[in-house]
């Protein structure tokens, strides 16, 4: 945020708009969003389906579908320069090397047809320019850190289970030590047991090669155990941001206070539990004022006129709603 | 919203479209038999009776000159794809070219109707035949005779082939005529024949092809096939099957050129023979200097005739052209007014045309005038001219109605639809309904024995020494289970075709003609003109009636072929 | 794997049993008689008839004559012998299938080496111009009748240029023109569904993880994409190529080129029973080792077919935590 800040920061994310085009509409998928994130920071991206998170994602790697997308604009730097105004060679270059990226079904991001070391020893072997022993040592090294046992270095995808899948594209994601890794939703896909141990396995890793995580999640339970800072994300919007503290203790927004409310409690004896009222609003059409107002049970008319800008609540703790409800705690 | 309307209007034109074109592809046909006619009549006002070519027997004689130095090598394309070289096989167009140049026979005709008696017959493995009695026949061979291999031919082996071959059964008139062969000596045997009728003893000298026993016995299928021991004058070098093959001029035995048939001249030292079935493809391999020589059809002529470097040999076609009435009670031509009725509402001249010819002769007898026994009057004679008119005057007669009458023409699926339909429209036009039944080449011949099947069909036959020989496989009872080819029992016809196959007096081929025509019972048609290509280095061609010896080609001196 | 090939030829068997019996009767209830047809055209006394029928052995009953000709079918090979003129089928056949197999061969070969790269290429470039032009070309070439085509290449490169042989077999040269007359029906219907198949793939996880580990487009193209469409485009090659082997007629009959294609449909023409019996069952034999061969490849180019055919023989497969 500040000038010296910024030789600390890794990526800076400055007013990110992205449209899909879809028929004849226009899908507005992500509307001016902005995000830093320091080295070895771990910054949790949190919202429903739909509200636009793999979209930022997709967008830091460039690798959306160019057949789909009507608009990107917006600055994405990283490291000072910015990405979307790299050429083909140096995107390719800061792919897998420097930002690697894990998707969310392990089941269909491997090649079924290749063996799980050589995915992982054909990322190494392209940045690094090594000779393939070299590589497929470096891939049997990554399986291992993972929980895999080498011998299995040879097998193929379709003989490993999900959990175990989702560990090779760890492996795959972490085998050139980036500095930054892009984790879209790693453990929706799986068994509850089995999250606990990728997620940890995630945490390890991280720590031990030092990358700064991005991790998109709709779990508050994974943000809590992982992550530094929080964006809430509401239809392409970050609606509240700030530390993994600012946002549970004091949620402010009323879409924040929403999604903690629809956590079940087990000391809570209740018959039903309270789910935010009504849907995401249409993708396709862009409103003035506040987009949460159809669902916000504080609204008024005053809403409609909002101007959607960020109020700073607390130092590093922001919201985009005109009330604050930070002081009126219950 | 917009493109669902599109996608519907694009739909709609795609039907649209789907039915225009279906309805044109129907539109066409109906009208097709009645342009054809229409146009081809106009055509036939240019080239009227003046072109009809007539080429008599003495002409179609295979004649040629021995050459000094013989040329390198000609290239043939023929039309069909069945390439044998062994000593026993079918009669087919790579057959008809190459078993006189492969095989030896006891003798050969140089032209239709040369017989043993009038000395017509040229000698090829036979020094001597003598007559002992009607059935019975001396023959001596020369002492000499090799095969490719060395093997030398005794009269033991020539009794073998002949035997063989009856055995075998390719050789129609092998089995009609032979009955057995009897060795005398080393190089003597004696023919028995199983009936001392006119021309039967020159089938058997001519069919029948020789090769050594010994050989036969001791080679395998493939060899006997593909590289036998010949003994022609000739070798195979090269053998393709489905695709072509090879001859090379071999040591002939037979060295004195006086001796020689043309059949063992050796004018050129390599025949390369190349199978071309399909007809525009035969062009386009002359005109790419390809091949020496290639028949071509009528309709790609032209270019050929007006250009300079290729030379054009017209010959009349071996097969013959005629209608067969259908005279069971089964159908309606029993009764003969229906059968003249038919043969004077069409023109023959036009049929010929419609089959894309422009030159032919046409016919005055089922048999051509190319035998020696047929009587020249008979071209003079009117014979069913095309007279409308008469042929609704005999339908009233006949009892019927114009377009009562229902006629079913029996077709082979293989013939050209031109004359066929051409016939429909000009029956229809004249009151006859006739309908086409079409059927493929085994049908069509199971058919052609079932009187219920078909009313007239259009056949053809070959002519091979005697009017005589003609008419009897057409009208001998003794072919057929129900009188003739056209299922009528006439012991009238049957006395009068015995009459004249004892003895072919003028009045009795006239007796024969006269009556089995005014009956109406089969009427002949036409032959047409055929044309052989060849490079202009090709002075002349030995042919008979399509036949052609390329052993006996003559070439000028600046000849050198396509490859 | 040996076991699964080993399995698959001894099916053979049976499924060339039934093919071989069931066109030896379908020949017997078609009508015409194989004696009048082996006598040739000409007339024939009833006579005659009689003693070829009872030569051909036409007069046996039906499971005697069947169990004959399943006898010299599987213990020698032997089609028997040609009824219009008397040639060993076997002999006409392996004389003539090395002719259409070079044919096939060539045209397979033709549209791989063509089709392959153009389908890629439109499918990462679909719905361009390029993609466009492409289309209307290769489905124009689809329309056009593969004999007009053949004329047209004759008409040019023999006559006009002079380059290449019109008809007939020899060296190398004369088999170009009939290749790529044979080869240009096929090639719309391939690229097409080349381009179908990656555009499937283009769209999938896998090869968005693969742009993201920073392999380049090729790389990633023809690294990844391609070998997880090729499976119905494997289909497409087998199938085709199993069909050529019948004989590409047309093309033969036009180049003079002594395939099985003539050789079957003259038979079929004249009635040749046994060739047509004996060309029946060859061509059968033939599509079905193509596709045992397209199987095969499947399991060469997908680890997951490869385990299928092998865990077939135990109980379970392999899957474990």
């Amino acid at each position: 945020m500040s000038e010296e800040n910024k030789k600390k920061e890794l990526l800076e994310v400055k007013n990110l708009n992205v449209r899909y085009k879809s028929g004849q509409a226009t899908v507005y998928a992500v509307n001016g969003i902005s995000l830093e994130l320091e080295k070895g920071q771990t910054l949790g991206l949190v919202g429903e389906t739909g509200a636009g998170k793999t979209t930022i994602a997709k967008s830091i790697l460039r690798i959306l579908p160019d057949y789909a997308i009507e608009t990107l604009e917006g600055e994405i730097y990283y490291e000072g320069k910015d990405i979307l105004k790299l050429s083909d060679k140096e995107l390719q270059n800061l792919r897998g090397h420097e930002i690697s990226m894990i998707f969310q079904d392990p089941m269909t991001a491997l090649n079924p047809v290749k063996t799980v070391s050589s995915q992982i020893a054909e990322g190494y072997r392209k940045h690094h320019g090594c000779p393939r022993a070299e590589a497929n040592r470096k891939a049997v090294e990554m399986l291992e850190m993972v929980g895999i046992p080498g011998e299995r270095a040879d097998e193929y995808p379709h003989q490993f289970s999900g959990g175990m899948k989702q560990r090779v594209v760890i492996a795959m994601a972490m085998a050139c030590s980036p500095k930054l890794l892009i984790a879209d939703e790693p453990t929706t896909a799986l068994d509850v047991t089995i999250q606990a141990q990728v997620l940890d396995l995630i945490k390890n890793v991280k720590e031990e090669i030092g990358t700064a995580m991005l991790l998109i999640t709709h779990d508050l339970g994974v943000v809590a155990e992982v992550c530094d800072k929080v964006c809430v994300i509401y239809a392409g919007r970050i609606v509240e941001s700030g530390s993994k503290e600012d946002i549970f203790d004091k949620p402010s927004h009323p879409y924040t206070r929403g999604l903690f409310a629809a956590l079940p409690d087990l000391d809570k004896d209740v018959e039903r539990l309270t789910p935010i009222e009504g849907l995401l609003p249409d993708p396709t059409v862009r409103e003035d004022g506040c987009a949460f107002r159809s669902r916000c049970p504080h609204a008024c008319h005053a809403c409609r006129e909002f101007d959607n800008e960020l109020r700073e609540l607390a130092p590093g703790h922001y919201t985009r709603c005109w009330r604050g409800l930070q002081d009126r705690e219950d | 919203m917009k493109k669902r309307k599109e996608r519907k209007w694009l739909a709609l034109l795609v039907v649209v479209a789907m039915i225009c074109v279906m309805l044109a592809g129907c539109g066409g046909k109906g009208n097709g038999a009645e342009n054809e006619n229409g146009g081809t009549s106009s055509a036939s006002q240019e080239s009227e009776e003046g072109e009809s070519t007539k080429i008599k027997a003495d002409e179609a004689a295979a004649v040629s000159e021995i050459m000094e130095n013989p040329a390198e090598k000609i290239v043939i394309a023929v039309d069909d794809d069945t390439i044998v070289a062994g000593p026993f096989a079918n009669s087919s167009g790579v057959r008809n070219l190459t078993v006189y140049t492969l095989w030896g026979t006891l003798a050969y005709r140089p032209y239709i109707g040369a017989m043993l008696e009038d000395g017509g017959l040229e000698l090829v493995m036979a020094k001597s035949i003598t007559k002992e009695d009607d059935t019975t026949y001396d023959v001596e061979i020369y002492d000499n005779i090799t095969d490719s291999l060395g093997n030398s031919i005794k009269a033991s082996d020539i009794v073998f082939s002949l035997d063989k071959l009856s055995e075998l059964g390719y050789i129609t008139y092998i089995n009609t005529y032979y009955e057995s062969g009897e060795v005398v000596g080393d190089y003597e045997f004696k023919i028995h024949l199983k009936s001392g009728e006119e021309g039967a003893i020159e089938q058997v000298l001519v069919n029948g092809t020789i090769c050594s026993q010994e050989w036969y016995e001791g080679a395998s299928d493939d060899e006997i096939q593909a590289d036998p021991a010949t003994t022609g004058p000739y070798k195979v070098t090269n053998f393709q099957t489905g695709s072509g093959m090879t001859l090379e001029a071999r040591d002939y035995w037979k060295t004195n050129d006086d001796d020689k048939s043309v059949v063992e001249y050796q004018n050129v030292k390599q025949i390369v023979i190349k199978s071309i079935t399909e007809p525009s493809m035969r062009s386009v391999a002359l005109e790419n200097s390809e091949v020496d020589l290639a028949e071509i059809n009528a309709i790609d002529l032209e270019r050929f005739e007006s250009n300079s470097e290729y030379h054009v040999t017209k010959y009349a076609n071996a097969m013959n052209d005629y209608m067969i009435f259908n005279t069971s009670d089964d159908s309606v031509c029993s009764d003969v007014k229906v059968r003249q009725a038919v043969a004077y509402a069409f023109d023959t001249w036009t049929l010929l045309l419609a089959n894309g010819h422009d030159q032919g002769e046409l016919h005055h007898d089922v048999c051509p005038n190319a035998t020696p026994d047929y009587v020249d009057d008979w071209d003079e004679d009117p014979y069913y001219e095309m007279d409308v008119e008469k042929a609704k005057e005999l339908l009233k007669e006949a009892g019927y109605t114009e377009g009562e009458l229902k006629i079913r023409i029996l077709k082979n699926a293989s013939a050209p639809n031109g004359p066929y339909e051409s016939l429909q429209a000009m029956l229809i036009s004249a009151g006859i309904d006739a309908e086409i039944n079409q059927y493929d080449r085994s049908l069509f011949l199971t058919y052609m024995q079932d009187n219920t099947m078909w009313d007239i069909t259009i056949y053809s036959e070959q002519v091979l020494d005697f009017t005589t020989t003609y008419w009897s496989a057409l009208f001998s009872e003794k072919n057929y289970e129900h009188g003739t080819q056209g299922f009528t029992e006439d012991a009238e016809l049957q006395k009068l075709l015995a009459a004249a196959c004892a003895d072919r007096s003028e009045e009795n081929m006239n007796a024969f003609h006269d009556y089995y025509t005014e009956q109406c019972y089969m009427i002949g048609l036409y032959n047409e003109t055929k044309s052989i290509v060849t490079q202009s280095g090709i002075k002349s061609l030995c042919l008979v009636r399509g036949d052609i010896v390329p052993q006996a080609t003559v070439f000028d001196s600046g000849y050198a072929s396509v490859e | 794997m040996i076991r699964y090939v080993v399995k698959r030829l001894v099916i053979l068997i049976p499924t060339l049993l039934v093919v071989a019996i069931i066109m030896f009767t379908l020949m017997d209830f078609v009508p015409g008689d194989p004696a009048v047809i082996a006598l040739g055209s000409g007339n024939h006394t009833q006579e005659e008839i009689e003693l070829k029928r009872e030569s051909m052995g036409l007069n046996k009953p039906y499971i005697t004559r069947l169990g004959e000709y399943l006898g010299n079918l599987i213990f020698h090979f032997d089609f028997g012998t040609s009824i219009v003129d008397g040639t060993q089928i076997k002999t006409a056949i392996s004389d003539r299938f090395p002719n259409t197999l070079k044919i096939a061969l060539g045209s397979i070969l033709v549209t791989i080496i063509v089709g392959l790269p153009l389908g890629v290429r439109t499918a990462v470039r679909a719905n361009t111009w390029e993609d466009k032009i492409s289309l209307f070309i290769t489905l124009l070439l689809d329309c056009m009748p593969s004999f007009w085509v053949g004329l047209l290449l004759v008409l040019l490169f023999a006559l006009k240029l002079g380059w290449l042989p019109s008809s007939g077999v020899g060296g190398l040269k004369y088999f170009v023109l009939p290749v790529i007359a044979n080869s240009l029906g096929g090639l719309a219907g391939f690229t097409r569904q080349t381009r179908a198949s990656m555009l499937e793939v283009i769209r999938s996880d896998l090869v968005t993880t693969a742009r993201s580990k920073g392999l380049s487009e090729r790389e990633v193209i023809y690294g990844h994409a391609l070998p997880n469409a090729l499976i119905p485009i494997i289909t497409i090659v087998g199938m085709r190529f199993g069909q050529m082997l019948g004989g590409a007629t047309i093309i033969e009959v036009i180049f003079s080129i002594p395939g099985l294609g003539p050789y079957l449909v003259n038979g079929i023409g004249s009635q040749d029973y046994t060739v047509v019996t004996g060309g029946i069952i060859f061509i059968a034999f033939s599509f079905a080792i193509i596709m045992l061969l397209t199987d095969l490849v499947y399991a060469f180019v997908d680890p997951r077919i490869k385990a299928q055919y092998v865990a077939r023989n135990r109980k379970g497969g392999r899957k474990d935590e």
